[in-house]
């Protein structure tokens, strides 16, 4: 329901499939090392190149589209 | 003949999507009545046997991890609604400079997924001393529900005519009496479904509920759920698992038959001005 899963998908393929190297997303990689391995350095460096690369998808996709965001 | 072609195919399309949609939740059901051995074979109508229920509410925290979920749910919906109505006013009916900024920020935070946020909350979490709390939840779920219900009512409320406001001045209204006699039973619809998604998503959350409670006595249904094992770890109970998704579930769809009109026409209703 929460309309941001795509990008960090995380429930699902945590409750299906959490030790599987194969189908662990970005998301929970980056909780991995943040909760599971104490590492809060790495894990946030992580997770600031995800923000990283939706901002570059979202940058790009409003100068593509031309969406205006705010009609004052 | 055209047309019969058409709408066959138009009713086997339907007919695709609601199986595809609803089996699952159908499979979860069937399964809640089968235990052991029986889960694994093929029986679309068993008998309706009541075990696994009544063992999820007897043993275990279950029902103190629904009551969690419904105590966050609730509290997040009731301050995203009190926050989103009265910044729905400044954003939407008062003029300022860098309005379209704020507008743009709180949509640009609402765009980044949980974890990119996690490391940050935790440590703020910590410093608040919420952690294993239900606090926390109620915290770190506002992130997403805010964003989502300051836009819908932004731009719900900007479709209300100012003579309205206008009329209400001069009668000697004051801004907070204006906000809650005048525009709170006018944006009821908005409000009605914003705060549903809004409860969906906080009852639905896991990444926050996994990393900011511990005991099980602080966990929501979705976590409590995930964590449900077996007697011995190479047993997992499905049939328990099942009978939970299912209780989990009914709910959210009460609610949405509900609401389900005001859904619809609350969602429209800032589409076309």
């Amino acid at each position: 329901m929460d309309h941001r899963t795509p990008a960090g998908l995380f429930d699902l393929a945590y409750v299906l499939s959490s030790k599987s190297r194969e189908t662990a997303t970005i998301s929970i990689y980056a909780r991995q090392q943040l909760v599971d391995f104490q590492d809060v350095g790495y894990g946030s460096a992580v997770a600031m190149l995800v923000f990283l690369m939706i901002s570059l998808v979202a940058a790009v996709y409003i100068q593509l589209t031309k969406i205006r965001l705010i009609s004052e | 003949m055209k047309r019969l072609a058409k709408t066959t195919a138009l009713t086997l399309l339907k007919i695709i999507v609601v199986f595809y949609t609803i089996f699952p939740f159908y499979w979860a059901i069937v399964s809640s009545f089968k235990s052991g051995a029986a889960l694994f074979s093929v029986n679309f109508f068993p008998a309706i046997d009541l075990t696994n229920y009544r063992d999820l509410l007897t043993n275990g925290n279950f029902l103190r991890n629904i009551l969690n979920s419904a105590i966050v749910a609730v509290s997040v919906v009731t301050l995203s609604l009190i926050f989103a109505i009265t910044s729905a006013y400044a954003l939407g009916k008062m003029k300022f400079r860098g309005r379209g900024i704020v507008l743009a920020g709180i949509l640009g935070a609402s765009m980044f997924p949980q974890i990119v946020v996690l490391s940050g909350l935790f440590g703020t979490i910590r410093w608040l001393g919420l952690y294993n709390s239900l606090g926390s939840l109620v915290l770190s779920y506002m992130i997403f529900s805010l964003p989502f219900t300051v836009w819908v009512m932004t731009s719900f409320i900007r479709q209300i005519p100012a003579e309205l406001e206008d009329a209400a001045r001069m009668d000697g209204c004051s801004t907070w009496a204006m906000i809650w006699q005048i525009y709170f039973p006018l944006l009821a619809p908005a409000l009605a479904s914003t705060g549903l998604l809004a409860f969906i998503a906080s009852w639905n959350e896991f990444l926050f509920a996994l990393t900011f409670t511990l005991s099980d006595t602080v966990r929501t249904v979705p976590v409590g759920l995930a964590l449900i094992s077996g007697s011995s770890r190479f047993e997992l109970p499905f049939g328990t698992i099942m009978a939970a998704s299912v209780i989990v579930t009914v709910p959210l769809i009460l609610l949405v038959l509900i609401f389900q009109r005001r859904i619809v026409s609350g969602l429209t209703a800032g589409a076309v001005k």
